[in-house]
């Protein structure tokens, strides 16, 4: 800290700009770049494989249980060893991805269509519609997602569809913001006026021309928003609401494991590593993503 | 003066918001599939048990009239009755709701803490080590849920070194700092993740401007050219942040407590939750929406103490 | 921890002065500065050697990029991580590049101060004024705050501010542009400094705002005796308020002298161009003519003499010769092959050389 209070700031270079465009060769930059693209699909791969080959690749029957064996250490038979009721760890985190990510990225798409959807009508339409909608995606924004999704269950009842659906309706509201913003500012620009003019109608001049200005935007919110989905569906199962025991979870998982702390710590780590894995992929991938749109 | 009237209209915004609100709400609340009745009695009620419980809440009425006795109790801070507790609501809030907001002002305070010194060394020594190192971190704390970042405090410090309690709330202010430091260090990992992001890169933008150099020109220098000119102007774009992820900071408070067994109102709604206590839900959901809107209330204020450009209109 | 303020006794430069005894105020030598780039390396600033004297007015005039900017800031020592300087800086006899960085910080803004260009992003825009012009005061000398601020409000006033304890308690945002750069100017003055910087001070102004600057500038040069070193791209201004003048081109000085005689009589046929391309105020309308050819290439510069592919009088040996500052009499130098005397005037009157 002595540079700090002493000393000379460290100046910036003249060619301002962050993301590593300072005096240093541009394939450096690049290379960097498509490193972390490569790195994060690896990540996002394997989870997807989880999701997909789960009966393929997991060693044991995630809901067999084996009470003589429960609480093992991991071991050759069992790489994680097993939980309180003698199941292989391994295998339910595996197929944990087919609950976790699955449910996770129906419920991210789903908000990003619904919210897409609402922010052209509203941007497009204006008017006391726009400011009404407004007011709601205000409403909804005000409450903390938590005791939303709790309201939204008591309503909905138990399940995985019922979850898919509350998580939607919690999310839309960011994905709706940003594409009314982007519609405000496109409206304005002089494309769609020769658009309008030259006889378009508003649906066409909607989808032809629009979208595909503004969903980039919505796409690159997406990594984020699954991660966020993730977390949601996993702090929900860690409280035993939503996705129910025997079904493999790893929130659920994560709280079974909080008994024994001292003994088998991994069963609470362990399903935690792999949500932050996944978060870090979903990160690494939606920067670059980012930085190349910079560069554009 | 023109800020006493920004307060003012944006109070009314505030009531107008928590109305909508409640509204949202009551008509949620509607639209469950059993009612009160059954909820209640679960399997064992009769159907004449069902519609007696039903009469005395007065679920059978019409809508609206329901509708103008929920209004009226809520002017009146009468939030209805939990079925759990056999209590207002609002007896039961006024307990467990200090608990939240101390846990509350403590995240707030340690995302201060630990926010302005981590983005304003990384911002100073950009590209080197420490940046890199800084940066990294939200990489891989956007993906950790709270509750799990708890848990792993909870094994290393409270099971593994036994520093701090592991779960529950000690009384007495050095009791409630102990207690507390762990279930708001949680929050803080996970927002403090995104607000360096923020703030590193507001600073370093200060950093290239005019008045930034003229300073230096001046003989300003270290902690002076920081505290003065640097972070007043920096910290501006990241409050607005802040404004916006509060809501969700709230949230993983809530969940918090249930991982380290504090009696705030987080658990108590998953409780109230698990019984279908719809009047507590309710009452909880509607008292942190308040909460919300009156934080995100405080920091437009203090938005517009620290920018005298912003018009206040 | 009140200290008093030392005051100035600084007494005007004027022709005809014995500066032969005296020491320069600042003296610049062989002074480089290298901005590495993303294509190579860049010589911003390229061996300049020059004196400035106590209570006088240099005036550093060149086109953009000629690195005029950059010399002001290396003289400072406020210019980006990666830019390498070579060379000594004498301020008052001590070498500030020699100073570690805790030190030269220090030394700014105390004998040595700065104007930069735009008014409008040149101040905090979350303080008061009267405040950031208090600063000053405050971080050299230790004054109480009460005694920072009143000599801010004074300092307003000095520089033509009218309500000056009012307009103190203001934001940046509040005043007009002629008012900043005015409350600029009173923040270079609050330490008492014994030579200003000026990076175009008057370029983003216009004109009738520009000519009251000059003139508050030239008020306080008088009263205060505090030497400028004055940097523009327009001669014109320079002429109005400057003792001296140094022509820079392409990194290097190609001309210096009294400026009343590098106007009425230029040794340097970029100063020629340079004059050529100013409308005459009075006199019979001639086209002002602009200087052919483009700027020069930073990266790689032409050969020998940097003007020689826009000069319409270049020689062949032009190219070849090496950079010479050489003295031609009457204590100006030039850089020229022809600058002993005046200049050739060129053939072709159309203005624009080849």
């Amino acid at each position: 800290m002595t540079s700090i209070t002493d000393g000379e700031l460290q100046p910036q270079p003249l060619a301002a700009g962050d993301g590593g465009i300072d005096a240093t060769p541009d394939g450096a930059i690049r290379r960097r770049r498509s490193a972390k693209l490569i790195v994060g699909l690896g990540i996002l791969c394997i989870y997807v494989i989880m999701a997909v080959l789960a009966p393929v690749v997991a060693p044991y029957n995630p809901l067999a249980q084996q009470i003589p064996d429960a609480l093992a250490h991991p071991s050759l038979h069992h790489l994680l060893g097993t939980d309180q009721l003698g199941r292989d760890v391994l295998s339910r985190i595996i197929y944990g991805a087919r609950v976790d990510l699955v449910a996770a990225t129906a419920a991210s798409v789903g908000a990003c269509m619904v919210g897409t959807l609402i922010g052209l009508l509203t941007g497009y339409a204006g008017g006391w519609l726009d400011v009404a909608l407004t007011r709601v995606m205000d409403m909804v924004q005000t409450i903390p997602s938590f005791t939303l999704l709790l309201v939204l269950l008591l309503v909905l009842g138990p399940g995985a569809r019922s979850l898919v659906i509350a998580l939607i309706v919690t999310h839309w509201v960011v994905y709706a913001r940003l594409i009314r913003g982007s519609v405000l500012t496109l409206r304005s620009q002089d494309f769609i006026s020769a658009a309008w003019l030259a006889g378009l109608r508003v649906p066409r001049i909607l989808l032809r021309h629009l979208l595909p200005n503004v969903g980039r935007q919505a796409v690159t919110y997406l990594a984020s928003d699954i991660i966020l989905a993730v977390t949601a569906i996993a702090s929900l199962g860690y409280l035993g609401i939503g996705i129910q025991p025997p079904t493999a979870e790893w929130g659920s998982m994560i709280n079974d494991g909080q008994d024994f702390l001292s003994s088998n710590w991994w069963l609470s780590v362990a399903p935690g590593v792999v949500v932050v894995l996944l978060g870090l992929g979903l990160a690494l991938v939606s920067d670059s993503f980012n930085e190349r749109k910079d560069r554009l | 003066m023109a800020r006493l009237r920004y307060v003012g209209k944006r109070l009314l915004y505030v009531v107008l918001t928590l109305w909508g609100v409640s509204l949202l709400l009551f008509l949620l609340m509607h639209a469950l599939p059993s009612s009160p009745g059954q909820l209640m009695l679960g399997e064992g009620g009769t159907p004449d048990q069902v519609v007696a419980i039903n009469h005395a809440l007065g679920y059978d009425r019409p809508i609206v009239a329901q509708y103008l006795s929920y209004m009226g109790g809520l002017l009146h801070g009468d939030l209805g009755t939990s079925y759990l507790f056999q209590r207002p609501v609002s007896d039961e809030l006024r307990i467990a709701l200090p608990v939240t907001l101390k846990l509350a002002v403590y995240a707030l305070v340690l995302d201060v803490v630990v926010t302005i010194p981590l983005a304003t060394i990384a911002a100073m020594r950009k590209n080197k080590p420490v940046d890199h190192a800084i940066r990294a971190i939200p990489l891989v704390g956007i993906g950790m849920p709270p509750f799990w970042t708890g848990t792993i405090l909870l094994v290393i410090f409270a099971v593994a070194f036994k520093l701090f309690p592991a779960g529950g709330l000690e009384p007495g202010v050095g009791g409630n700092l102990r207690s507390l430091f762990l279930p708001a260090l949680t929050q803080t990992i996970v927002a403090s993740a995104i607000l360096t992001r923020s703030l590193r890169q507001s600073i370093l933008e200060v950093l290239q401007s005019d008045y930034i150099l003229t300073a230096r020109a001046k003989g300003v220098r270290g902690l002076r050219l920081v505290v003065g000119h640097v972070l007043p102007n920096a910290v501006v774009p990241t409050l607005s942040l802040l404004s916006v992820l509060f809501a969700g900071l709230i949230g993983g408070v809530l969940i918090t407590e249930s991982v380290f067994a504090l009696p705030g109102i987080g658990s108590m709604v998953v409780q109230a939750f698990q019984v279908y206590d719809i009047p507590l839900v309710s009452g909880i959901t509607l008292v942190t929406a308040a909460l919300i809107l009156v934080m995100n209330l405080l920091l437009d204020v203090m938005y517009t103490v620290l920018d005298p450009r912003v018009v206040l209109k | 921890m009140t200290a008093d303020m030392p005051r100035h006794e600084g007494v005007r430069w004027r022709p005809g002065t014995d500066s032969q005894g005296a020491d320069p105020l600042l003296r610049v030598r062989n002074l480089s500065v290298t901005l590495p780039t993303r294509r190579g390396d860049i010589k911003a600033v390229d061996g300049v050697s020059f004196d400035v004297l106590a209570g006088s007015a240099l005036g550093l005039v060149g086109e953009s990029g000629s690195g005029k900017s950059i010399l002001l800031r290396s003289i400072l020592g406020l210019l980006p991580g990666e830019a390498r300087v070579s060379g000594e800086i004498y301020l008052e006899g001590q070498e500030l590049n020699a100073l570690a960085p805790k030190q030269r910080a220090m030394s700014r803004g105390k004998a040595i101060s700065v104007i930069f260009q735009d008014p409008m992003t040149a101040l905090n825009p979350v303080r008061r004024v009267g405040a950031q012009i208090a600063e000053g005061p405050l971080v050299h000398y230790s004054l109480r705050r009460s005694a920072a601020r009143a000599r801010a409000v004074e300092l307003l006033s000095e520089v033509g501010i009218k309500d000056a304890a009012e307009v103190a308690r203001r934001y940046p945002h509040e005043l007009s542009g002629g008012m900043r750069q005015r409350a600029l100017i009173a923040m270079a003055l609050a330490c008492d400094p014994k030579i200003i910087l000026c990076d175009e001070p008057t370029t983003a102004l216009d004109v009738t705002l520009q000519k009251k600057i000059i003139e508050l500038l030239k008020k306080l040069c008088l009263d205060r005796g505090v030497a400028l070193l004055f940097v523009s791209h327009d001669l014109a201004v320079i002429s109005e308020l400057c003792d001296f003048v140094n022509v820079m081109y392409a990194g290097q000085f190609v001309e210096t002298g009294l400026v009343s005689q590098v106007i009425a009589n230029p040794r340097h046929m970029y100063t020629w161009a340079l004059l050529r391309s100013l409308p005459p105020v009075d006199g019979p309308r001639v086209a002002p003519l602009s200087i052919g050819g483009l700027p020069p290439d930073r990266l790689h510069p032409p050969s020998g003499c940097r003007f020689h592919p826009r000069c319409p009088v270049a020689q062949p040996r032009c190219t070849a010769l090496p950079y010479n500052l050489k003295d031609v009499g009457q204590g100006r130098r030039s850089a020229c092959i022809f600058g002993d005397a005046a200049l050739p005037v060129p053939q072709e009157e159309s203005g624009v050389a080849r």
